[in-house]
């Protein structure tokens, strides 16, 4: 069997949509169409392709980049602790006061990170006398969960106009308990994760989270986060899966302290989250520490926090019963943690960053005609005349010409960051449509 | 509102009468339902695929109609949408990775294994969760939606070439997590498994 063929069985013959919602979407529709007073065609058309301005912190290759966090949809529905309060609130009032690491059009905010997330290491037997079985390699495979430890290091974009980075080395894995040491040791001890693999990623797609969307009264919030109306703050329904937005946006992002103060008092009224009291991170830091137990998956996720400043120290993730992430172990077991060392606004991505790192990238429309009305190809790149020019030659933007571009020019929306590309030359093709014209690079 | 042959004829009469893209959604609505739920859940699904309908009845004017089949069309939008909920998606990936239960079918009453002991299926997920975004969306038309290359180019509005070159990419990094073929880094065939990440 391969790969496409397995990809097949996955997730196969789910039911369809429930009558009533495509009933629901469908009217929907319909309104839409009975509102439509002019014809299609007319007005300003509104790019729909276009990105939204500022996505999600590591909205694209995130596979690479998050530590292992708890993915707790259903969350225990406890109460509100009165003591987790009054300790949030006071959390909230630091926040307000501090100036926070603010970087501004072109910088990136930096962030080194110590963490460790979860790795399975999967053997089989036959494997060290001869090639695995190509066919069947997992038949005879066992497996076993380490924590692999990592130096993190990230680079966010102020907006999704740049690439962003993330450079993570890994350090040497541990098992995350005897049994499962044993049983390694019982299969003769066979090879591990390497330490000191580097994994250095280009970002693209990445920047902060917009203020604009983001109220700064609690409730509000709190509402919007617990709606997922937030872009780049979404998730499936329940609490535990509220806490896990939250760590999220405190996480190696940039927030305007209202807001940070706004999330610690919507914290503080959210059901099922626990006081610690004075703990220390995963670096050893004292600090304030805050818990939820997401009773569904069997999870436990802390945060902790520098009371003096209100700065995420680290947090820590474990299981609250064995067999919860597909192994024995004793409850607390930790399968992940971070602490949060440093963080600082800075102008580039660093030496030896990989390809495409720091680079401009920008939405582009290539059209075929001069006109916003023409079908459209839609390309992500640094330099929009050349991304174009290079899907004509391809026959792409307009499969009657030969291999050969147009003479080309760049357009935008004043103030936007995508860019229309029109057959043509000259300023004047952009004005005739309204738009700016981008210089050429 | 008349009978169109083809979705391109359906969008061509509905920039006079626009109650003719009802047409579009009636031919299109469950596929592009089903995959969204079969990548990012029940809850999500329902909600983009009634937004790609509205951005594409938005945008008809847009469409190219010596196009006679829209579902290019219609699932690159559906994959824009999806872009916006990508750590969602690989948070419900990982999530399974880890502990063989998938968020996905854990929304329905009465669907099976839910939890899947196959580690196989596993070692699946989780390089699925580690392929790049745009990988993903040209390996998933393929296998979830049957798309040819031709189509993927479409909708994803690359030109074929890339198409190919994103599909072998992504099957290579499947292949290699399974360890049905070694990495060609590595110089002994093993079957250490890759990143939980």
């Amino acid at each position: 069997m391969n790969e496409i063929e397995l990809l097949r069985q996955l997730r196969a013959g789910l039911p369809a949509a429930k009558p009533e919602s495509r009933a629901a979407a469908r009217a929907g529709l319909m309104a839409r169409i009975e509102h439509a007073k002019r014809p299609a065609g007319t007005g300003t058309p509104s790019p729909w392709w276009r990105r939204p301005r500022l996505l999600a912190i590591g909205g694209v290759s995130l596979a690479a980049l998050l530590i292992a966090l708890p993915i707790g949809i259903f969350g225990g529905s406890g109460k509100v602790q009165p003591a987790v309060g009054q300790v949030l609130r006071q959390v909230a009032r630091v926040a307000a006061s501090q100036a926070p690491v603010a970087p501004g059009p072109g910088q990136y905010l930096f962030t080194r990170s110590k963490d460790a997330y979860l790795q399975a290491t999967g053997y089989s037997p036959r494997c060290r006398a001869h090639p695995c079985d190509r066919d069947h390699p997992w038949e005879a495979t066992d497996e076993w969960s380490v924590l692999v430890p990592a130096d993190r290091e990230a680079w966010i974009p102020f907006d999704d106009s740049r690439r962003g980075r993330v450079r993570v080395v890994a350090g040497k894995p541990r098992f995350v308990s005897a049994d499962q040491r044993a049983g390694w040791v019982a299969a003769g001890s066979p090879p591990l994760p390497r330490a000191g693999r580097v994994e250095d990623t280009a970002l693209s797609g990445v920047g902060f989270l917009d203020p604009s969307e983001l109220p700064t009264d609690p409730a509000r919030l709190r509402q919007r986060i617990e709606g997922r109306e937030i872009r780049g703050v979404d998730g499936p329904p329940g609490e535990a899966e509220t806490f896990t937005l939250i760590g999220d946006m405190l996480r190696e992002g940039y927030l305007p302290a209202a807001v940070r103060a706004a999330i610690y008092r919507l914290t503080a009224e959210l059901p099922g989250v626990e006081l610690l009291g004075e703990v220390r991170d995963p670096v050893g830091r004292p600090g304030t520490g805050i818990a939820f137990t997401d009773r569904k998956r069997g999870t436990r996720h802390e945060l902790i926090f520098d009371s003096a400043t209100s700065a995420l120290l680290g947090e820590r993730e474990s299981i609250v019963e064995s067999g919860a992430y597909g192994f024995e172990a004793p409850p607390g077991t930790p399968i992940g943690y971070a602490a949060y060392l440093e963080s600082k606004v800075v102008d580039s991505v660093g030496r030896g960053a990989p390809a495409g790192a720091g680079a401009p990238d920008r939405s582009v429309g290539c059209y075929d005609r001069a006109s916003l009305h023409t079908s459209t190809t839609i390309v992500h790149g640094v330099d929009p005349i050349a991304a174009c020019a290079e899907l004509w030659r391809e026959g792409v933007v307009d499969a009657r010409r030969g291999p050969a571009s147009p003479h080309l020019v760049a357009c935008a929306y004043d103030g936007s960051s995508v860019a229309h590309v029109f057959p043509g030359s000259g300023p004047a093709v952009c004005r005739r449509l309204d738009l700016v014209p981008l210089p050429s690079r | 509102m008349g009978h169109h042959a083809s979705d391109s004829d359906a969008i061509a009469a509905s920039a006079a009468t626009a109650a003719d893209f009802a047409a579009v959604f009636d031919r299109h609505f469950g596929a592009i339902h089903a995959y969204l739920q079969r990548r990012i859940g029940r809850d999500l699904a329902e909600e983009l695929s009634a937004e790609t309908f509205l951005i594409a009845f938005d945008t008809r004017a847009r469409y190219d109609v010596s196009r006679p089949d829209a579902r290019p069309w219609l699932f690159g939008i559906a994959t824009n949408l999806l872009h916006r909920h990508r750590r969602h998606e690989l948070r419900e990936l990982r999530a399974y990775a880890r502990s063989a239960a998938d968020p996905v079918l854990d929304a329905f009453e009465g669907v099976d294994a839910r939890i899947d002991a196959s580690s196989v299926r596993r070692h699946l997920v989780d390089a699925l969760a580690r392929v790049p975004a745009e990988e993903l969306d040209a390996l998933l038309l393929f296998a979830w939606a049957d798309f040819s290359y031709a189509e993927i180019a479409q909708a994803l509005e690359v030109p074929i070439g890339t198409v190919r070159s994103r599909l072998s990419r992504a099957r290579a990094r499947i292949r290699t997590a399974l360890a049905v073929e070694p990495a060609p880094a590595q110089p002994q065939p093993t079957c250490d498994e890759g990143g939980h990440r």
